[in-house]
């Protein structure tokens, strides 16, 4: 397993549309502080938009890692090759889901830091006790993002493994990154006639999970509920993924 | 001999259409095997089955005579079935992404490939190769690491004349200095009888006939057909006046695999002591032949 993650981080490390996506996602960030300065917004504003860019990070960012992680492998047709190797099935859904939590974390964890930092510079906000807890909320913020970029990730990873498409794999993930799929799913479970036999189900959608993590860190909730929901998730999405892929005949 | 590959009545379905049938074949060690078939016969089915690449609907795979753990064995085996690499990466990134799977840590191993199949230096992408340096780049992967059991699917597929003598001289150089075991797939038989040293002829996903090379060659070798009136007195003539020691008498017609240079002589030996002599022709088997006989029709191989 080990030597499929060092091969796999070798490979991602080597496509240059990693480093282009993630400086051009950084500058347009740098580019949405200068304008909203320029056009008059204080500190507190600034600091208040700061949510609009994490809430991008799971749909850019997310879906960059997911295509490369992901699709990758079945555009090239690389995966029988690997499953010769003696690589098996459930290691490859496995690693996968790790490589993307492991980038994704990574540039989760650095991006507040980035943008504080370019906040410090451009001079809107001074060290201080209010960039504190700027920053914290920006980490919960991250978080939130991070868990939905994982989320996201197993549940279309049901997709790619299941029809072994990458077409199929990555508009999924798009769809569920954009709200499309909470919003579809919420109004279905909101139908008179499935709250009647089910109510509140709507409060178990991915989305709903991670935004209740996020109000946990804030104080509201129990943290430790929402955590365990959201591995059932990623646990559950894993099995499936597994069963899928395993029934699924290789595609050449 | 040491057997390092064999299947059981190995059979594969998809829905109704039977891919394989209860093929039960064996590859020894040292051997370079080639596995002969028509398009959609059922060659590249039957390594996908064995590299575990497509499930079995039955019968057995052995591989260094076990038939559990087989995940972990396939690991010893290299092999090339479509040439499947990243288009962004150069041949030396990609098979450093396949060392790093393969935890393969030999130094110096990827420069010792990249010159073996003559992309030592190239520095373009896999999306820009050629498909004769796909097909190279697939073998230097099927070799990485060494393994003791290659498996090659179609490798001459797309490569100029060159291409395949270099193919070719690779296959045998590994072979000989190595005691690399191949088993080499494709529907050119010509071509794998300058290399192979077994054989096996599948068609429509049953194993027909695994054969030697040196008995392949007994069954397509050149000889004389002599149609007479009476194949004993005939037989006793050519012995008595051209030495002909060895010659197969069906009826009164006589096969000679010999004196093959010789057919005025032959004639005039049998005209001069009263044989009547209705044919005298030469005859030989080509490799194509003998497999469409095999598989029981026209088309080719």
């Amino acid at each position: 397993m080990l030597n499929y993650m060092i091969g796999e981080v070798y490979r991602v490390l080597h496509k240059k549309s990693l480093y282009l996506f993630i400086v051009g996602f950084l500058i347009l960030s740098v580019g949405a502080i200068v304008v909203a300065q320029a056009a008059g917004m204080d500190a507190e504003d600034l600091l208040g938009g700061m949510e609009a860019i994490f809430t991008m990070i799971p749909t850019i960012i997310g879906g960059y890692l997911f295509s490369a992680f992901y699709s990758d492998d079945l555009n090239s047709k690389n995966l029988p090759t690997v499953i010769g190797y003696g690589i098996t099935r459930p290691v490859i859904v496995i690693s996968k889901l790790l490589l993307v939590t492991i980038f994704a974390g990574i540039f989760c964890a650095v991006l507040p830091i980035f943008l504080m930092g370019v906040l410090v510079v451009l001079g809107v906000a001074q060290p201080g006790v209010i960039l504190d807890i700027a920053m914290k909320g920006m980490y919960a913020l991250s978080l939130k993002s991070l868990l939905e970029i994982v989320g996201f990730s197993a549940v279309a990873a049901i997709v790619v493994f299941g029809f072994q498409r990458s077409t199929f794999g990555v508009v999924s993930y798009l769809m569920l990154a954009l709200g499309v799929v909470t919003q579809i799913a919420s109004t279905i479970l909101n139908l008179k006639f499935v709250t009647d036999i089910i109510p509140g189900l709507s409060n178990y959608l991915l989305t709903n999970i991670t935004m209740n993590v996020l109000m946990a860190m804030m104080g509201i909730g129990q943290l430790l509920t929402y955590c365990i929901q959201f591995g059932l998730y990623i646990a559950v999405a894993t099995v499936l993924a597994i069963v899928a892929f395993k029934a699924k005949e290789l595609e050449f | 001999m040491e057997i390092l590959l064999q299947t059981h009545n190995l059979t594969k379905k998809y829905g109704g259409f039977t891919a394989l049938n209860e093929v039960s074949l064996n590859l020894n060690q040292g051997d370079i095997y080639g596995l002969v078939g028509r398009n959609g016969a059922g060659k590249t089915t039957f390594f996908k089955c064995v590299m575990g690449l497509a499930k079995a609907s039955g019968g057995e795979i052995e591989i260094n005579g076990s038939k559990s753990g087989l995940d972990k064995s396939r690991r010893k085996i290299g092999f090339m079935i479509s040439p499947a690499f990243f288009p962004y990466l150069n041949p030396r990134q990609n098979l450093k992404y396949l060392c790093r799977i393969k935890g393969v840590k030999a130094k110096g191993e990827i420069d010792r490939l990249l010159e073996l199949v003559g992309l030592k230096g190239v520095k373009k992408p896999f999306k820009a190769f050629s498909l004769g340096m796909k097909q190279r780049l697939g073998i230097a992967s099927a070799l990485l690491g060494n393994p003791p059991v290659i498996i090659l699917d179609e490798p001459i597929n797309g490569l100029d004349p060159q291409g395949i003598a270099d193919i070719r001289a690779l296959i045998k150089k590994e072979n000989n200095e190595n005691g690399t075991t191949f088993i080499v797939s494709s529907h050119i038989l010509s071509e794998l009888d300058l290399v192979a040293t077994r054989f096996g002829f599948i068609e429509q996903g049953n194993l027909v006939e695994q054969i030697t090379h040196t008995d392949l060659h007994e069954h397509t070798k050149k000889s004389l057909i002599v149609d007479v009136d009476d194949g004993q007195i005939a037989a006793a003539v050519l012995k008595a006046k051209l030495g002909v020691e060895e010659l197969t008498l069906r009826d009164n017609r006589l096969i000679l695999d010999t004196h093959l240079d010789q057919p005025d002589a032959i004639a005039k030996a049998l005209v001069q002591e009263g044989v009547a002599l209705y044919r005298l022709a030469p005859q030989e088997t080509t490799l194509e032949e003998y497999f469409m006989k095999l598989i029981g029709g026209g088309k080719h191989a």
